[in-house]
Order: structure tokens, then C-alpha cells, then sequence
């Protein structure tokens, strides 16, 4: 088996607020291959979305070390790591993925762009995806004016369009039903495994961890269970 | 009555106030909570309202400043002096002391004792004195060379101890005759001081004197020439006239000696009449009484009325009493010159205020801005309010009680602020106009009165807190889920006819003012009514029609009815507000226009940014953001296209300004840019001998030299009796066959049908004995002067001797030259032929053209010195004209010192909007972090943003700021500065002034971007935050 394609060591995260200090996360250490896909999950407040911050590159840890791909990712410049994003990461957010000026389609289009791939191009790979998500024709609204769960499957549209090699998703169907939360899985899997992108999920839903092939259980910032599923 | 409303709005403010703090003692603490919580957000709110307060302060000190300087000027230039007593002739002729009036132009001293005694409480003082105009020179010992030299002083003859007790309250020393006192400026210009030597002349006779003291300018009356006074004894000025050769002197015997025989026997016929005039003159001869009304400097223009009439009363009785008929005339000097100055102060102050008009737009939309921006961050908070049961009611107090806060600080502040800023805008125009000189006497004095800064706090306090109410309002009416959802633009909602009350209203307010506006033809309301009901149309139609259509041809309509108005509407240049509301109007239908047809400006930037690869990302962000908060974004603009509108208009209108006197100075020099003018003839005068073996100026200096021999003649009441008495003496060219051969390239406009060509015109006037050719200024309806005389050719003009006007000889209009003020001309033989004009009575006046890279000033100042002695005047063209247009020229300065000053506010309000709006997106700005944005990227896209805002301000200011200022030109300059000035834009300029305001302003968003841009970017997607 090669290296580790994700590797944490030891992370910790420790917020100070005034004096009063939180310990988010402590004593991390895991590692993920390639075309994984898991699921973290734990209770509200546990750490979970700290950990993906430290673990993206979005969020400076305390301490400990993340090694994507080989790379260091806390000692790349900053540059080198908003490239990386652009090309090689996918987000969805727990909230608020969307920029509230552009249209459905202009944020799914916007990864593309950044990445110098041609306005026709792009606008087809978007339209493509919003109709794998089930928002065909929508393109045109604007967030404001689509639900909840539209608009976080917009945001997953955006985070898998340019086909990266990872994907990290914060709640992605929290704010789904049922079906299409099956739906998304479903899709996350499949692309899963034609591409072999990586996906690193968090979610409460034990439906959908238990698709995954991994579980990771936090509590009170650490993991405390690791599972393979068969 | 501003200051009446404005202390009615601040007791009001104030009641309020108490009202909230003792009744509603909750709303106070969530007021001041939400401050102390938004500590940031609070300081650019406060900030924003600060500026806008400041420039309306900035402009009414500004105001106040020119006000007070003009008059202080008067006061400086008159001290105590209110008015003067001449004698009808001295009044009437332009050489005071011309031989033949002498009798009438002097009077005894014995006068002023009269009227002093019978004049009484009105008047404080009556001085006599003996005025007479020399020139001066400061010399380095008695008997020296000359150093510096001024060309005509003031010789004020007066006693002194009189003087010490009218204008005066230092001690005067005690005086011998080679003593004298000189007024400061005249110190100033000679650079000399208490011992230092000075030598008058006149008619080529020179006396020196010793300064003994130097008196501030405020102390000296000047009644001519700028100040430039010495003050000498009554006796030391009648004593130097009577050298100087108009009383009672004999010609030089070296100056004699060069004069040829037949010169010699006319200088001779001259004294003898002077001789004989001086036998009639009273003892101790004065020239002028100088008045002081009771009352201070300032206070004197009030009281002149009652002591003029005084002293007229007075002078009437000493001639009954003393059976004698000298005519007097009373010139009420400070209060015509308070007038003029307020007048002059009145037009500056106007054009003032319209330009301010705009800055202070600028500031209100900037207030506006502000608090529409802090509502909309308001916006989700709200709506959680609203959706927990909180009224509209509470809600709107809820807001008001925090901005009433806020405004009371930034009104206060700003008010000071903005004083402070014109303190420094005026200390930095008082150092630009010393550095160039550009002015010696008139100086700007910063002040502001007291009402300026109340004032501009009150309508600070009213214009913040009625944003306030304006933006809470309309937040409180939103609908909740729009609050909630953060719905950017508000949705269709069902038509509700409450939706119409306002529109009809407006509409009804429109036909009213429309009725009134053009039954009294009342500019303001004819273009106010007419615009008024379009745009109630639009508003009223808006349910049913398109919206981007009904008010783009609503917007569409105002600027096309706007911009055409002065065409169509009669009197439309009245006052200033016509101005301000002309500008506004056309800003404000532009803008909306622009911005509800983004097509027309994404196209061209998209294409334009699109060419760059990696700018390709931010093309869709950079547009985005400005058109999805289409409101803002207007205001916005707006905001920055005001300023540079008006910036625009006064740097266009300063560059035709400068085109007028170019063209005005190349008509009137013909590239001739130094003049020589000789009080007096001087035969065998020759400037190559006069600076044969100077170091300082040569005749190499001059490429071209012109002559021109000039007499003074006159035109009788006999021939002419309707004639102003101004205009009877005519100053005529001598010409001569030499002239003649120079002048053939002067071109001719009309002449005698008789005549060929414009040579042949020249040469019979050199033969025949009767022909004139006249300038066009008497003929050309329009550059004439109202009562000049007018006459076509062929037609007659009968001349007289000055001296004997007995002597007169009828000429024919041969030709008129092409040129204003040229001529007239007839030839020296014929004068002599006709009316008995001696060849040795020209006076010669010089014109040269001087070497290209040579400083004209020091020229002149070289040749003053060299022919000081001649009793030279040495007039530079340029800075003549210059003096003519300086008021204008330090006013222009100075407007241009408080827009720029403007245009700093400009930038600075579009940087808190930016920071502001930098700060609402922190989120997104996280969100496109985490999507692979680099930091650098991120700033461009804000930093082009704001480019791309700015650019739309600028573009709609420039455009409609050069029209406007093109539909002034037409209406107002041509006629009041030089019907030749053609319009100018001056690109380069304009082209600093919008690069730098471009850059600036875009600038300013880089901080606030690179901040926000360089936070983690999980720290950012903290919705908390
Ligand atoms: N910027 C911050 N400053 C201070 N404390 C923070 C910050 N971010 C997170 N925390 C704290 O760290 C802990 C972990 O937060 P985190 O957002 O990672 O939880 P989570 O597991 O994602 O919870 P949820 O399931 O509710 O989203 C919490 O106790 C939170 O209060
Ligand atoms: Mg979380």
C-alpha cells in the first residue's frame, strides 16, 4: 500500500477567547487513501468542523501537521495552497455556501473559471451537474430565491464540478429529505468510484454513514472510534 | 432664518432626547449596547456622517472667508478715509493738473478748516491735502544710482499733525523737508525702510528724500495706485511740484540745451499760460479734502451719507460766505467701494455656492449611503425582531434612538472638522499664491462666523437624522421574510392601491409647481414641476410596466428636458440654485439610466477585462456586486460624479478663462509685451542712447520695437453736447511717413469707398490734410462703450486743441482698422495744419517685443531703473491684464483648493463605503478563499470594483460637468469676459484631476480588501461574526 494520500499527526486546535481558552480539537492523528470515502460523525460542538478547517488548509491548527498528496499543507504559501484548492479540493459548507450576487449556475460556473477553463465550457460542465443534483432549470435564481436544500445542492454541484481530487463536505444533506438525500449519496458514491475522488463527509445522519466505508466518531475533540465498513 | 430653523431642530433633537432617555430607558441601553458591540461598524458610520457634516461647514466657512476678505481689503485699502472733495474740472478731467485748469483744480487749504469747523459730530475729521503723482526710486546714497523703483507713488501733501489725529494712531516724528513717510506696501516694494533714500521724479526732475517712517497700509489712504503712498508735508509736496515745473519753474538748462529752437519757443508759450493761471491761485493750494465719517474703519461706510450731506451743506456756505463759485463734487469712496466689493464678493460668493451646493450633495448622499448600509447589515437581525412580534413602530424608534446618537457626535465633530479643513485648505491657498506671486496686495483671511458653524451642525444633525428615519423606515416596512432571507431586491408584491397615494401626490405637487413655474416664468419650478411628474408617472406606473423601461424613460425624459432647458426656457440663469438643481438633476437621471441599463456598461467591461486571462475570474464579481445593490451603487456614483461634475465645471470654465486672456493679451499687445509710457514730451528722446552701455538691459533685448506719438485733443460741447464729459479728451496718433511705412500691416476693416486698398487709405492720410482713420471701437456695436461716439466712413469729426480750444478743424473718416483700441490716426501734419498741434507736443509711447527666454518682469524692472529719471512708466501688458482678472484668478484658486479638498472627501466617502461593503462580505469572501481564490486575486476584485464604480462617477461627472460648463460659456461668459474667448477644454488637466481621483479611490479599497482578505479564511465563514 503507498503513503498515505491525507495524514494528520497529532492535530490540535485551541481557541482563546479573552482569557478563557477552548481546546476545539487535541492529539489528532489519522491518515486517509486515496478514493476513500468517510464519514465523521459526533456530537454538535465536538469538533467536527474544526477539524476539517485544520485538515483543508482553511484554519491553521495549534499544533500537528497535515500532509495532503505528500505536501506539507501549513508550510505551503498561501498562493501555492489557494491554487491547490482551486484545482484539487471541493467544499460544501455547513451554511451559506452560495455568493447571494451570482445565479445558481454563475456559482457552480465560478471553480471553472478560476481555473481558466473557457465561459462556454464551464457554463455546460454547470448545467450538466445542477441536472445530476436534480436543479435542472434553476440555474437562472439567484440563492434568495431557492430553499434550503436547493441551495445546498447547489453548493454541492459547485464543490464537484471541476472534478477534484477531494471533496469535503460539512453536512451536506442536513438540510435534505429523505430521497434526496439517497439521491446524493448515491452520486458521491458513484463518482466515488468511476473517479476515485476522495470524500471526507461529516454528518449525523447514520443512513448515510453507514454507505461510507469508514466512520470516524469524535467526541470532546478526539476520535474515539475508527471503523471500516465490509 | 436658517439659524431660526436650526435651533428649532435642536431644542426639538433635544426634547426628544430627554423624551427617550427618561420614558424609554430600554431603547437608550440597546442603542448604546449595539454602539459599544460595533465598534467598528459604529466608527465608519460616525465617520461617514462626519465628512458629510464637514462639507457643509467647510463650505459656509469658505463663504464666510471670501466675504470678510474683500471687505477687509476695502477697509485696508481706505483706512479711515470714507470720502474726498475734489473740484468739478479734477473730477471730470482725466490730468489732474493740466496746465489750463490748473485754477480749477485747486483750491485753498483755508476750505477744509471751514468745513471741519461747520460739519460737526458726522464728520471726524476733514484733512486738506495736496495729491500729486511721481515716480519713485530707492537710490543707495543721495546722488546714487537707483535700485529698485516704482513708477507712479502717491505724493499725499497734508499737515501732518492733522493727519496724526484722522488716520493715525502712531506718533508722527517731527519732519524735516528731506524727510518722508511711506505706506508699508510702498516699503515693501522699494524693500526699503527707516533711513534708507528715495528720489522722486517727474517731467525729468528728481528730489530725494530720506524714509523716516514706515506706517502700516491701513493707516495710509490710498486713493490710487494700489497703495503705493508717501506722505510728506503739505509744503514738501507744493514745494516739489514747483520744482517739478507745473507751477512756477523754469526748464533745466541742461535739459534746454538738447531742445531745438522752434521746441524751445513752444515749451516757452506753455509756461507762460502756466505762468499767468498761477497768479489766480489761492494761497496754500490744495487739491483734494479728505472726509472721515464718524464711526470705525468698518462703521464709517454706514455714517458717510449723513456727513456727505454735511459736508455739502458746508461747501455751500463757504461759497455764499466768501462770494466765490467753486465747484465741488463729493465722492462717497468707502461706501462705493464696500458696494463694489460686495458685489464682486456677491458673484464669487454665488458661483461659490453652487459649486459648494454640490459638495454638500455629495456629503448628504454620502449620509444616506452610510445608514442605508447599516440597515441593510441589519437587515436578517430584523427580521428575527420583526418575526418575535416587534413592531414597526418600536422597531423605526428602536433605530432612531442609536443613529440620533451617532449623529449628534459626527454633526458636532464634523461641524469642527470641516472649519478646521478650510483653515487648511486656506493656509495652503495663502502659500500657493504667495509662491507665485500672484497677488502683492489682496490677501485671503481665514475666518467663519459663528452662525456658519451652528448652522452647518444643525443641517448635519437634520440631514443624518433624516436618513436615519429614511433607512428605518423602509427597513421596518420591509416584508419579514425579505429581512430573513437577505432577498436583495424587493419581489413583485401584489399591487395595493396605498402604493398610490404617494405618486398622485407627488404628481399633484408637480402640475402645482409646473402652474406656478411657468405662469411667472420661475426657472426652479420649471424644471422641478415637469420632472417631478414624469417621475410620479414612473413611480405611479410601476405594477404594471417594466420597470427597467418606465425608468429609463422617465430618467431618459429629465436629462433630455434638463440639458435643454436653458435653451428653452426664458431667464434661466438667475440665481445659483438653478445651478445646483441643473446639475443634480442631470447627475441623478444619468446614473439611474446607466444603471438600469447595466447592459450598456457590462458589455464593454466584460469585454474589456475578459481580454486578460487571468483577470477572467474577477469579471463576474466585479460587476456582480455594484449592480446587485442597485440602489447603493447609485448613490454611490452619484455621490462621486457630483464632486467631479463640479470639479469639472470650474476646471473647464478656468481653462476658457485662461484662453480669454491669451486671446485678450495677443489682441491687445500684438506680441509687443513691454509698453513705455512718458508722462510728459521729450524731445529727442532716444531709448538706444538711454541705454547705450548698460549692463542690465540692451537693445538686443528687444526683438521688435513699435512708437507711436500721442496727443491729447478734444472734442468741444460746442460740436459734441450730448458727450459724457470722460470721453472729451481724445488721445490721438501722430502720424508720420516712417509710421506710416511700419503701420501698412495694420488691416482695415471699412473704408471710403473711394479707396482701392487698405495702403492707399494710409498714404492719403499722410498726404491729404483732413483724413482720420478710427479704431473699431467706434463702430463695432459690440465692443463700444455705452455714450462712446460712433461714425462710419465718410462720415465727419471735428477736433480741438486741448490747450486752446478755440482751435478746431473738421477731419473725414477715412477708415476703420480691424483691431479694438487702435488709434486714432491722423497725421502729425495735419494736426499742426489744422489745429495748431506743435510736433514737440507728442508724448511717445513704446511698445517692445521682448527676446524670447528672457524674463519679461526683470526687463521691466531693469528699464524702470535705468529711465526713472524721464519720468517713465513701464507697463508690463501681461501683468496688466493679469491685475485685471486677479480677483477672478485667486477665486478660481480658491474654488479649485475646496473641490479638490471635495474631491478628497469624495474618495474618502467612497473608501467607507468600500470598507463597509468589504466588511458585509467578509463571509463570501471566505467562501471564495476556500474555493481556491488566492488573497491577491481576492483585492483585485474589490480593488477593481471600486474602479469600476469610481470610473462610472467619473465618466457621467466629466461628461455632463464639460456640457454644463459648455451651456455657461455660451450664456454668461462670452458676453462678461472677452467676446473672443473660445471654448477649451483642457484635457490635461481634466486628465490629472481623473486619473489621480481614480487611482485615489481605488486605492482605498485596498486596505480594508487586503485585511479581510488575509484572514484564515475558516475564521471568516464563522457566520458569528
Ligand atoms: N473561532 C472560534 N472561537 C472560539 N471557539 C470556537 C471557535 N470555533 C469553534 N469554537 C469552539 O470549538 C468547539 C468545536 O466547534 P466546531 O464548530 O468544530 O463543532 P462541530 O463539531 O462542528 O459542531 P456542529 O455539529 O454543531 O457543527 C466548540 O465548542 C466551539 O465553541
Ligand atoms: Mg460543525
Amino acid at each position: 500500500m503507498s503513503a498515505a494520500f491525507i495524514k494528520a499527526a497529532s492535530l490540535g486546535k485551541t481557541y482563546t477567547i479573552n482569557t478563557q481558552s477552548v481546546e476545539a480539537i487535541h492529539d489528532i492523528s489519522f491518515s486517509v487513501d486515496k478514493g476513500e470515502i468517510l464519514t465523521i460523525m459526533g456530537p454538535s460542538g465536538c469538533g467536527k468542523t474544526t477539524l476539517l478547517n485544520c485538515l483543508t488548509g482553511l484554519d491553521e491548527p495549534s499544533s500537528g501537521e497535515v500532509w495532503i498528496d505528500g505536501k506539507n499543507i501549513h508550510t505551503m504559501p498561501d498562493n501555492a495552497r489557494s491554487d491547490y484548492r482551486a484545482r484539487h479540493m471541493g467544499f460544501v459548507f455547513q451554511y451559506d455556501n452560495l455568493l447571494p450576487v451570482l445565479t445558481a449556475e454563475e456559482n457552480v460556473e465560478l471553480p471553472l473559471v478560476l481555473t481558466g477553463v473557457s465561459l462556454k465550457d464551464a457554463r455546460q460542465a454547470a448545467q450538466e451537474i445542477l441536472a445530476r443534483v436534480g436543479l435542472e432549470g434553476r440555474g437562472h435564481h439567484k440563492p434568495a430565491e431557492l430553499s434550503g436544500g436547493q441551495r445546498q445542492r447547489v453548493a454541492i454541484a459547485r464543490a464537484l464540478v471541476n472534478k477534484p481530487l477531494i471533496i469535503w463536505a460539512d453536512e451536506p444533506t442536513g438540510d435534505l429529505d429523505d430521497k434526496t438525500s439517497v439521491e446524493i449519496v448515491e452520486l458521491f458514491l458513484e463518482l466515488n468510484r468511476t473517479l476515485q475522488q476522495t470524500f471526507i463527509i461529516v454528518s449525523h445522519d447514520p443512513d448515510l454513514a453507514a454507505r461510507t466505508q469508514r466512520i470516524i466518531r469524535m467526541k470532546a475533540g478526539t476520535i474515539v472510534e475508527d471503523t471500516r465498513n465490509s | 432664518m436658517f439659524l431660526t430653523l436650526t435651533i428649532i431642530l435642536l431644542v426639538g433633537l433635544a426634547g426628544y432626547l430627554l423624551f427617550v432617555a427618561t420614558r424609554q430607558r430600554l431603547f437608550l441601553s440597546i442603542a448604546l449596547r449595539n454602539i459599544r458591540r460595533r465598534k467598528a461598524t459604529s466608527l465608519l458610520v460616525v465617520l461617514g456622517a462626519m465628512v458629510g457634516t464637514a462639507m457643509i461647514s467647510s463650505s459656509l466657512a469658505v463663504g464666510d472667508t471670501l466675504d470678510y476678505s474683500i471687505k477687509q481689503e476695502v477697509y485696508k485699502r481706505l483706512g479711515a478715509l470714507d470720502s474726498f472733495v475734489v473740484t468739478e474740472a479734477a473730477s471730470e478731467n482725466a490730468s489732474l493738473y493740466a496746465a489750463e485748469t490748473l485754477e480749477q483744480v485747486f483750491f485753498s487749504a483755508e476750505v477744509g478748516e471751514y468745513v471741519r469747523e461747520q460739519t460737526g459730530e458726522t464728520v471726524d475729521g476733514v484733512l486738506a491735502a495736496l495729491i500729486a503723482y511721481v515716480s519713485a526710486a530707492k537710490i543707495e546714497e543721495p546722488g546714487g544710482e537707483p535700485v529698485l523703483a516704482q513708477p507712479v507713488v502717491t505724493l499725499l501733501g497734508a499737515d501732518l499733525e492733522a493727519y496724526q489725529e484722522f488716520f493715525t494712531t502712531q506718533p508722527l516724528p517731527d519732519m524735516t523737508t528731506e524727510d518722508i513717510i511711506i505706506s508699508e506696501k510702498l516699503a515693501d516694494r522699494l524693500e526699503a525702510g527707516p533711513g534708507d533714500w528715495l528720489r522722486f521724479s517727474l517731467w525729468g526732475q528728481t528730489k530725494e528724500f530720506q524714509v523716516k517712517m514706515v506706517l502700516p497700509d491701513d493707516q495710509v489712504p490710498g486713493i490710487n495706485f494700489e497703495g503705493y503712498t508717501a506722505l510728506l508735508s503739505l509744503d514738501s509736496v507744493h514745494g516739489l511740484l514747483t520744482l517739478f515745473g507745473k507751477l512756477d519753474t523754469l526748464i533745466p538748462p541742461a535739459f534746454l540745451a538738447t531742445v531745438p529752437d522752434e521746441a524751445k519757443e513752444y515749451f516757452f508759450t506753455e509756461l507762460e499760460k502756466t505762468r499767468s493761471l498761477l497768479q489766480q491761485l489761492p494761497p496754500h493750494p490744495v487739491n483734494m479734502l479728505m472726509i472721515s465719517s464718524a464711526g470705525s474703519v468698518a462703521g464709517g461706510a454706514e455714517t458717510s451719507e449723513a456727513s456727505i450731506a454735511a459736508v455739502k451743506t458746508a461747501l455751500d456756505r463757504y461759497n455764499t460766505e466768501n462770494q466765490v463759485e467753486l465747484r465741488f463734487r463729493v465722492r462717497e469712496l468707502k461706501k462705493d467701494a464696500v458696494a463694489i466689493a460686495e458685489q464682486a464678493g456677491a458673484g464669487f460668493t454665488a458661483l461659490f455656492i453652487i459649486l459648494g451646493g454640490f459638495t454638500i450633495a455629495a456629503g448628504i448622499l454620502l449620509i444616506v449611503n452610510i445608514f442605508i448600509m447599516l440597515a441593510e447589515e441589519r437587515k436578517r437581525e430584523i427580521g428575527i425582531l420583526r418575526a418575535m412580534g416587534m413592531k414597526r413602530r418600536t422597531l423605526t424608534s428602536l433605530f432612531a434612538v442609536e443613529g440620533l446618537l451617532y449623529t449628534l457626535v459626527a454633526s458636532s465633530l464634523g461641524a469642527l472638522g470641516g472649519i478646521a479643513a478650510t483653515w487648511l485648505v486656506i493656509a495652503g491657498v495663502q502659500q500657493v499664491l504667495r509662491t507665485f506671486s500672484l497677488v502683492s496686495s489682496f490677501e485671503i483671511q481665514f475666518t467663519f462666523e459663528l452662525t456658519s458653524l451652528l448652522i452647518a451642525f444643525g443641517a448635519g444633525v437634520a440631514i443624518t437624522f433624516a436618513a436615519i428615519i429614511f433607512a428605518s423606515v423602509k427597513l421596518s416596512r420591509m416584508q419579514i421574510v425579505h429581512a430573513l432571507r437577505e432577498l436583495l431586491r424587493s419581489q413583485t408584491t401584489r399591487f395595493s392601491p396605498r402604493a398610490l397615494i404617494l405618486p398622485v401626490l407627488g404628481f399633484l405637487l408637480g402640475l402645482l409647481l409646473c402652474g406656478i413655474g411657468f405662469t411667472r416664468s420661475w426657472p426652479e419650478l420649471e424644471l422641478l414641476g415637469p420632472s417631478l411628474l414624469v417621475v410620479c408617472i414612473a413611480f405611479g406606473l410601476r405594477h404594471w410596466v417594466n420597470e427597467r423601461l418606465l425608468f429609463s424613460l422617465a430618467s431618459a425624459a429629465v436629462l433630455a428636458y434638463t440639458i435643454l432647458a436653458p435653451v428653452y426656457l426664458d431667464r434661466y440663469f438667475q440665481g445659483e440654485f438653478i445651478f445646483i438643481l441643473t446639475g443634480l438633476f442631470l447627475v441623478v437621471a444619468t446614473v439611474i439610466l446607466l444603471v438600469f441599463n447595466e447592459v450598456l456598461l457590462i458589455a464593454p467591461l466584460s469585454f474589456l477585462l475578459g481580454r486578460i486571462r487571468s483577470l477572467r475570474p474577477l469579471v463576474r464579481l466585479v460587476i456582480s456586486y455594484p449592480l446587485s445593490y442597485r440602489f447603493r451603487s447609485a448613490m454611490t456614483i452619484i455621490m462621486f460624479a457630483v464632486v467631479i461634475f463640479a470639479v469639472t465645471i470650474i476646471s473647464v470654465l478656468k481653462g476658457v478663462q485662461q484662453e480669454a486672456m491669451r486671446t485678450q493679451i495677443a489682441r491687445q499687445t500684438d506680441g509687443y509685451e513691454l509698453r513705455l509710457r512718458f508722462s510728459q514730451a521729450i524731445p529727442g528722446f532716444d531709448l538706444a542712447t538711454a541705454l547705450a552701455g548698460r549692463e542690465d538691459v540692451r537693445m538686443d533685448d528687444f526683438d521688435r520695437i513699435r512708437v507711436r506719438q500721442q496727443v491729447d485733443v478734444y472734442l468741444t460741447e460746442e460740436f459734441y453736447p450730448e458727450l459724457e464729459p470722460m470721453y472729451r479728451t481724445l488721445t490721438i496718433v501722430g502720424t508720420t511717413p516712417d509710421f506710416i511705412e511700419q503701420q501698412t500691416a495694420l488691416a482695415l476693416r471699412e473704408r471710403l469707398d473711394s479707396f482701392a486698398t487698405d495702403e492707399a487709405v494710409w498714404q492719403a492720410l499722410e498726404h491729404d490734410a483732413n483724413g482720420i482713420i478710427l479704431g473699431r471701437q467706434f463702430s463695432d456695436e459690440e465692443g463700444r462703450s455705452e455714450g462712446y461716439l460712433q461714425f462710419d466712413p465718410g462720415e465727419e469729426i471735428t477736433l480741438c486743441n486741448a490747450s486752446d480750444k478755440q482751435q478746431c478743424a473738421v477731419y473725414t473718416v477715412y477708415g476703420i482698422t480691424s483691431g479694438w483700441g487702435q488709434g486714432p490716426f491722423v497725421s502729425q501734419r495735419a494736426l499742426l495744419a489744422g489745429i495748431g498741434i506743435s510736433p514737440y507736443a507728442y508724448k511717445p509711447i513704446y511698445e517692445l517685443d521682448i527676446a524670447d527666454g528672457l524674463d519679461i518682469a526683470s526687463v521691466a524692472r531693469a528699464l524702470e531703473k535705468v529711465l526713472i529719471n524721464e519720468g517713465v512708466q513701464v507697463i508690463n501688458t501681461m501683468t496688466m491684464i493679469e491685475e485685471g482678472m486677479r480677483l477672478f484668478s485667486i477665486f478660481l484658486t480658491l474654488v479649485q483648493a475646496y473641490l479638490g479638498a471635495g474631491l478628497l472627501v469624495g474618495i474618502s466617502g467612497l473608501g467607507v463605503i468600500m470598507i463597509r461593503s468589504v466588511h458585509e462580505r467578509r463571509y463570501h469572501i471566505g467562501l471564495l478563499r476556500a474555493m481556491g481564490f488566492r488573497q491577491g486575486q481576492v483585492v483585485l476584485s474589490v480593488f477593481l470594483e471600486t474602479g469600476f464604480v469610481a470610473l462610472l462617477g467619473i465618466m457621467v461627472g466629466v461628461g455632463l460637468g464639460i456640457a454644463t460648463a459648455y451651456i455657461i460659456y455660451t450664456h454668461q461668459f462670452t458676453a462678461e469676459v472677452d467676446a473672443a474667448a473660445s471654448f477649451f477644454i483642457p484635457w490635461v488637466e481634466l486628465g490629472i484631476i481623473i486619473s489621480i481621483s481614480l487611482v485615489a479611490s481605488m486605492l482605498t479599497s485596498i486596505w480594508p480588501a487586503r485585511q479581510t482578505a488575509r484572514i484564515v479564511p475558516s475564521e471568516t465563514l464563522r457566520r458569528a461574526s
